[in-house]
């Protein structure tokens, strides 16, 4: 069936992982359009795709209960249940805020409290704009820090309740977590001595994508890099950030354009070539051809010269000719109907005497109407074998294969 | 003051005093602080009707003593 989990999924929280939106919701998504159309036999690499073409983020809306894709995309991944290196991918993934969104809330849904921290905790650097779309269907503007601060804070999210994972303070205490440090704490410090903020440009590597390893995400990392201008260095580094993606692409373009335009024209120069030496071999061989077929042709035409085919062929049909009505029908004086439509005029309708149009013809001779065709005429279709053949001798043995006995 | 009945038909029937000028969503939060279930769960219809969230209940014509419908979400 087409909504159920996959068949080895991980039980999430002890259950089902798609219970982990409510039946109701459940209900609705499994009915709505796109999960029908988009999300059927989706999989991990498709999902990446659809997951690139989001533009809002949302849970339902309206009247009646509509989901968002990005809700419907949600109980996808939990039924697929994709590998936990996949969402990782999706969360370090920088280009596509969505797909961070998306792989986010993917991870709050079904990860550990400790992966939870581990890897959301460092989006809260990540302060791009994302659109939601809110109950009544009119959108708002969040931005990926404030998203990733409701996840870890609240309980209901994008209409999903998620589930509880344990405070902060308790994995310092167990030592699985460090203390948490954050971007904006050197930045206090330094804005409460001076006036304004730093903007230079930091060391603000960007941790998300070349670590590997998990171990490359601890929380202190990403103080001590932004320790240097620390809301100022979050700023800097966003413009580094977002900045860096782009000038290689500025650049491509243009080179591939100019490699496709010589590449064009030497294959236009080759194709032209071609074209000609193919052109001419076309012609001879038209050329070759035509003579060729009209000789055929030729030879083929007698139909009216030679009476043999024609004679063959016509056997059945000669003998319509024969069997024509030669009479002369242009006077038509004894085959004409005595009703003559002539007089049927609807305002004499009712004043005609049917007596008068009846057909006074004497039919009991029928000498003239009689169809003069039938015995004379068909000699040659009659089948000359009907008297000659039925000899006494032979009448037995037809008489014993009619009536299906077998001759034994 | 009007008293509306709130009936889901599967057992929850409530009584809930509201204004006039009320929305649609304050009826709900109030019905939602008598039932127990959230207020953004609760739909309320008349039979296809669904009533919009920030429509006041005199715009829809709801009357002392009428009847709704209460289905969740």
């Amino acid at each position: 069936m087409a909504n159920r989990t996959v068949k080895d999924a991980k039980s999430v929280r002890g259950t089902n992982p798609q219970y982990l939106v409510e039946k109701i919701i459940r209900s609705r998504i499994y009915d709505c359009k796109y999960w029908k159309e988009e999300c059927f036999a989706l999989s991990a690499e498709l999902l990446v795709d659809k997951a690139m073409e989001l533009r809002y983020i949302g849970g339902v809306y309206g009247g009646n209960i509509k989901p968002t894709p990005f809700l419907c995309l949600v109980l996808k991944m939990l039924q697929i249940q994709p590998e936990k290196d996949i969402v990782v991918e999706f969360i370090k993934n920088e280009e596509f805020k969505y797909v961070r969104a998306l792989g986010a809330l993917y991870m709050r849904l079904v990860g550990t409290s400790l992966d939870c921290y581990k890897y959301l905790e460092p989006l809260f650097n990540d302060s791009r704009k994302l659109r939601r779309q809110n109950r009544s269907g009119s959108f708002e503007l969040v931005h990926m820090d404030e998203f990733i601060d409701e996840l870890l804070r609240e309980e209901r999210m994008c209409d999903i309740i998620l589930p509880r994972i344990q405070k902060r303070h308790v994995l310092e205490e167990n030592n699985e977590l460090e203390a948490k440090v954050s971007a904006l704490e050197d930045d206090l410090e330094e804005g409460m001595e001076s006036s304004g903020d730093e903007d230079d440009a930091p060391v603000k590597a960007p941790e998300p994508p070349p670590a590997p390893v998990d171990n490359h995400w601890p929380t202190s990392r990403s103080g001590g890099g932004g320790g240097g201008g620390g809301g100022a260095g979050g700023g800097g580094g966003r413009e580094e950030k977002t900045r860096r993606p782009s000038p290689p692409r500025r650049r491509s373009p243009s080179r591939d354009r100019d490699r496709d335009r010589a590449r064009e024209r030497d294959r236009d120069r080759r194709r032209s070539r071609e074209r000609d030496r193919r052109g001419t071999e076309r012609d001879v061989k038209k050329a070759r051809r035509s003579r060729s077929r009209d000789r055929r042709h030729r030879s083929k035409s007698p139909i009216v010269a030679s009476g043999r085919r024609d004679r063959d062929r016509d056997r059945d049909h000669r003998t319509t000719r024969d069997n024509r009505d030669t009479r002369d029908t242009r006077d038509n004086r004894d085959m004409r109907d005595g009703r003559d439509n002539r007089d049927m005029r609807d305002r004499d309708r009712d004043n005609r005497d049917t007596r008068d149009s009846r057909d006074t013809r004497d039919n009991r001779d029928n000498r003239d109407t009689r169809d003069n065709r039938d015995n004379r005429d068909n000699r040659d279709s009659r089948d000359m074998r009907d008297s000659r053949d039925n000899r006494d001798s032979d009448r037995r043995r037809d008489r014993d294969v009619d009536r299906g006995r077998a001759r034994y | 003051m009007l008293e509306v009945t709130c009936n889901d038909r599967l057992g929850k029937k409530v009584r809930v005093k509201c204004n006039p000028d009320d929305t649609i969503g304050d009826l709900k939060k109030l019905i939602a602080a008598q039932t127990g279930t959230r207020c953004d769960k609760i739909v309320l219809k008349k039979w296809y009707t669904i009533f919009k969230d920030h429509i006041k209940l005199q715009d829809y014509e709801i009357h002392d003593g009428m009847n709704l419908e209460l289905y969740y979400q």
